[in-house]
């Protein structure tokens, strides 16, 4: 169910810079994000918040340099994050095919 | 050195960083900044403090984590990222595994950690029916205790069930439980106690709310033919189907029932009798705790000793600290032989880390207080225990529904599927605006 996930909260005449609010969300995405998103070179600025533990919402804050619009960035940062569980997973298989026989501690 | 910066001890951990930067006189080594992420260690490299923790005594340094402005793809995440499975139980009840890279960051996994423990979807008890209960125990309290009772039951042969929704046969699995405590011939209490194992499968559905209200008289649970006219569920087609359409298999997985047979529900006295249903659906640990898969899941940083290479220990105080961390892990083997002291040892009349500390505890602590600042020992801010940052120990303990290793693989597709819901509503706005 693709409903509406991500809302830009606030000013959004500029779209170098936007507040998005990710919608039934915690810390566990938020934070992701937040990580991938200040990995990106063309990002200036990049920080999450909770604004209410008992609303189900995250703001995501993004301002580019320009050269991307803020948008642009957030989906680059939610496809990378499929990518980084690729890696985690065909790791983690690796891992399991490679785990040495069970022992009790 | 200077004792009177930073004080160890009780003091909270945030005092004697606020101490030393207020104080002019700190030395190089142990200059200590405070930025937004708290202290900073300037005697390390760049490098150093991007890679480790710092902990001595009560001051904790370099905690943020940063790429050091490096960018970040997730090719560099795959190229350089090594996982592996360090320990498992044979029960198959935990696991233990590492995954470390210099891009693994801490928010990714913690991002897994919080998944495997509030939305990996497990099945459990989510309401009670209650026909007879004449024990001691309440309805309410009885019926809470049945919700916490694990339940094996892959939650993918299930359907999601939302409130309004009718129970049918793709989203809740129904036990029946019907036991009367007695006195019998040889004069032996027969059902004293109510236990797991009498929670019994009825794949037919509910048998209370049947029209005419009949439930098999003797209590035994139904075969297992749809009961549609029923007040509580409407249950089609016989459930074994659905579920065998889903993966089920019958003869290797088994009826749906309690991962534990043994679980003590109630205690009767005789002529005492509980009859009742428990209806399951499938849920996820943020909304009730006893839906979580793992007792509990948790990460911790790989640790290691360090020996400030700008003030070694030497001569005698390098011997006092072989003898001090000897006292603690001991000089013999489990067969009473002599064994070096693992940690450290004496080169050149220089003490130097000689040992891997991941599991030792004891030593990992003994370390950080040698350490500390205001102890008055000799190893005062050259001793400390650093944790690297992207390199993490996972442990899983599974509540008794799915495998640890199940977990963890749910744990990830369920990130990426946060991450493609998140890709496809900000595509979606985009076909809206324009």
């Amino acid at each position: 169910m693709p409903e509406e996930k991500a809302d830009v909260v606030g000013d959004a005449s500029d779209d170098s810079m936007a507040t998005f609010a990710l919608l039934d969300e915690t810390h566990t995405l938020g934070n992701a994000v937040r990580f991938l998103l200040n990995g990106n070179n063309n990002v200036d600025f990049c920080g999450y918040s909770v604004p209410h533990p008992s609303d189900h919402v995250v703001h995501v804050r993004v301002q580019t340099t320009g050269e991307i619009s803020a948008k642009q960035a957030l989906i680059d940062a939610g496809n990378q994050l499929v990518d980084v569980c690729d890696a985690l997973e065909s790791s983690f298989d690796v891992a399991l095919a490679q785990a040495p026989p069970p022992t009790s501690t | 050195m200077g004792s009177s910066r930073r004080r160890s001890g009780t003091a909270a951990a945030s005092v004697p960083v606020t101490a030393a930067k207020l104080d002019p006189s700190a030395d190089a080594d142990a200059e200590v900044m405070m930025g937004g992420d708290g202290a900073v260690d300037t005697s390390l490299s760049l490098q150093e403090r991007n890679k480790y923790v710092r902990i001595s005594g009560t001051l904790v340094q370099n905690t943020s984590s940063t790429l050091g402005g490096e960018s970040f793809s997730p090719e560099l995440l795959s190229n350089t990222l090594s996982t592996r499975v360090t320990a498992s139980e044979p029960s198959g009840d935990s696991l233990e595994f590492e995954m470390a890279s210099p891009y693994l960051d801490l928010s990714l996994a913690n991002a897994l950690r919080r998944i495997m423990i509030a939305e990996v979807p497990t099945v459990a008890i989510e309401s009670v029916l209650v026909k007879d209960n004449t024990s001691v125990i309440q309805d309410e309290v009885l019926a809470h205790r049945l919700g916490l009772v694990p339940i094996k039951c892959d939650p993918a042969w299930l359907e999601w069930k939302s409130k309004d929704e009718t129970a049918s046969e793709k989203n809740t699995i129904v036990f029946t439980l019907d036991v009367t405590c007695y006195v019998n011939e040889e004069g032996e209490v027969v059902n004293e106690k109510v236990k797991s194992s009498h929670l019994k499968w009825l794949p037919g559905g509910s048998d209370m709310g049947r029209t005419g209200g009949v439930a098999p008289a003797d209590g035994t649970p139904n075969d297992g033919t749809p009961n549609v006219d029923n007040e509580y569920t409407k249950f089609e087609t016989s459930q074994r189907d659905v579920l065998a359409a889903r993966g089920w298999d019958e003869n290797t997985d088994g009826a749906p029932r309690p991962v534990h047979e043994d679980i003590l529900l109630v205690k009767l006295r005789p002529k005492q009798r509980i009859r009742l249903e428990a209806h399951c659906v499938k849920g996820e640990g943020c909304d009730h705790a006893k839906f979580s898969p793992v007792a509990t899941c948790w990460y911790r940083l790989y640790p290691s000793l360090r020996i400030s290479e700008s003030s070694p220990v030497t001569g005698k105080d390098a011997d006092a600290l072989v003898e001090q961390v000897e006292a603690l892990c001991g000089t013999k083997d489990d067969q009473g032989n002599d064994k070096p002291c693992g940690y450290v040892k004496v080169e050149n009349g220089v003490a130097t880390v000689a040992g891997d500390v991941r599991d030792d505890f004891k030593a990992q602590e003994l370390w950080r207080q040698l350490g500390s600042d205001g102890s008055g020992s000799p190893f005062e801010g050259k001793l400390s225990l650093q944790k690297d940052k992207h390199h993490f120990i996972f442990t899983v303990e599974t509540a008794g529904q799915l495998t640890p290793q199940r977990i963890v693989k749910d744990a990830i597709h369920l990130l990426r599927e946060k991450a493609r819901k998140l890709v496809s509503s900000l595509d979606d706005q985009a076909m809206d605006t324009d």
